[in-house]
């Protein structure tokens, strides 16, 4: 239920922020073996650049945060986020740049917002770090921090399609070692209505 | 290359195999280090994040392959054990260690380059080729049945090694 409220929040951000519909094509939430999901990542076939977004939200329950699309789909969100035409911006630079961290900071935030609202849980989010990589490495140094403590993580997992201009995007959000226990208590009190 | 089987190894983990095969990882800070031992063309890949095996935060020990120390002598130990082959017959190959998010207090990437160095020192092997550091990923491609690393630095052409 936290997965789905903090999925839908970012997604009416993300379709605010771009004046345009974006659709949540799958969300889950799963446990995984670090090793076993890297794997999985590196093996798929397109690898191509991937530009990303991270955040990490410090607070009670802390999170890290990735937003993340594909090069061409970064250039498409630049011209939407900077009002001009679509094709208009060519290649991956500062405003690029810019536009995902963007992104990534709102739809952060707004995932912030679920939490300190909804279940008044106190987070705040740091500064997005912006990666320009391939896939397999930008994901793996979205575990890292993580990984250092845990062989098997729990992630959020939830893909964005925005119909109209063809874009294709993914957050994940991962549970820092200690927020289970918040977590938990959430799961335990609040949505049972205690 | 294109009949070869492909095996993916993820972070923390190690593969083993003999040629026909290709094993491939991605890397960022992780550093992947390749034993190869050409008569014989079987090799493995080692993928670890850390220098230094130790408890976590909250007392727990992890899988040995995250780390060099206890990693890289686990690869050489599950090639012996499955090949039965010798340390002699190895050669190894050291990738990756990037500084890609940058960071002011630890240099990870450096730090693991480091160990996999003096570990690869003390097991008394040598190290053929190495390609590690910067601040853009790698994707390398090892092929069993030539022994040859294929090293492409993101934004850069592959490299062979």
């Amino acid at each position: 239920m936290i997965a789905q409220l903090s999925v839908d929040r970012a997604s009416q951000v993300l379709s605010k922020l771009i004046r345009s519909g974006a659709r949540i094509t799958l969300e889950r939430a799963y446990m995984t073996d670090i090793s076993e999901a890297t794997a999985k990542i590196n093996a798929q076939e397109n690898q191509a650049e991937v530009i990303g977004s991270m955040v990490d939200m410090m607070g009670d329950a802390p999170f890290k945060f990735l937003f993340y699309a594909d090069a061409p789909s970064c250039l498409i969100l630049t011209d939407l986020i900077l009002q001009r035409e679509v094709g208009l911006t060519k290649e991956f630079n500062i405003y690029v740049r810019s536009t995902i961290q963007e992104i990534g900071n709102i739809m952060a935030s707004a995932v912030c917002n679920v939490f300190a609202s909804d279940f008044e849980i106190a987070m705040k989010p740091t500064p997005p770090k912006v990666v320009h990589d391939f896939l397999g490495t930008v994901f793996q140094e979205f575990v890292m921090g993580t990984a250092a403590e845990r062989d098997e993580v729990m992630i959020i997992e939830s893909r964005f399609y925005i119909v109209r201009y063809d874009v294709k995007c993914t957050i994940y959000i991962l549970p820092f070692p200690g927020s289970d226990k918040t977590i938990n208590y959430i799961c335990n009190t609040r949505l049972k209505g205690e | 290359m294109s009949d070869e089987k492909i095996l993916s190894v993820g972070v923390g983990d190690i593969q083993v195999a003999k040629a026909p095969i290709i094993i491939t990882t991605y890397l960022g800070s992780c550093v992947a280090v390749c034993l190869y031992a050409p008569l014989h063309k079987v090799g493995g890949v080692i993928h670890f994040m850390l220098p230094k095996a130790g408890p976590t935060h909250e007392g727990l020990i992890l899988k040995k392959e995250k780390y060099a120390d206890t990693g890289i002598p686990e690869l050489l130990r599950q090639l012996k054990n499955v090949f039965k082959l010798e340390k002699d017959a190895f050669v190894a190959k050291i990738f990756g260690g990037a500084n890609v998010v940058k960071s002011v207090s630890r240099q990870f990437g450096q730090e693991n380059v480091e160990a996999a160095g003096e570990i690869i020192k003390r097991l008394r092997m040598n190290i053929l080729a190495s390609h590690t550091g910067g601040e853009k990923g790698y994707k390398i491609m090892f092929d069993l049945n030539t022994g040859k690393v294929n090293c492409t630095v993101f934004g850069g052409p592959p490299i062979e090694y």
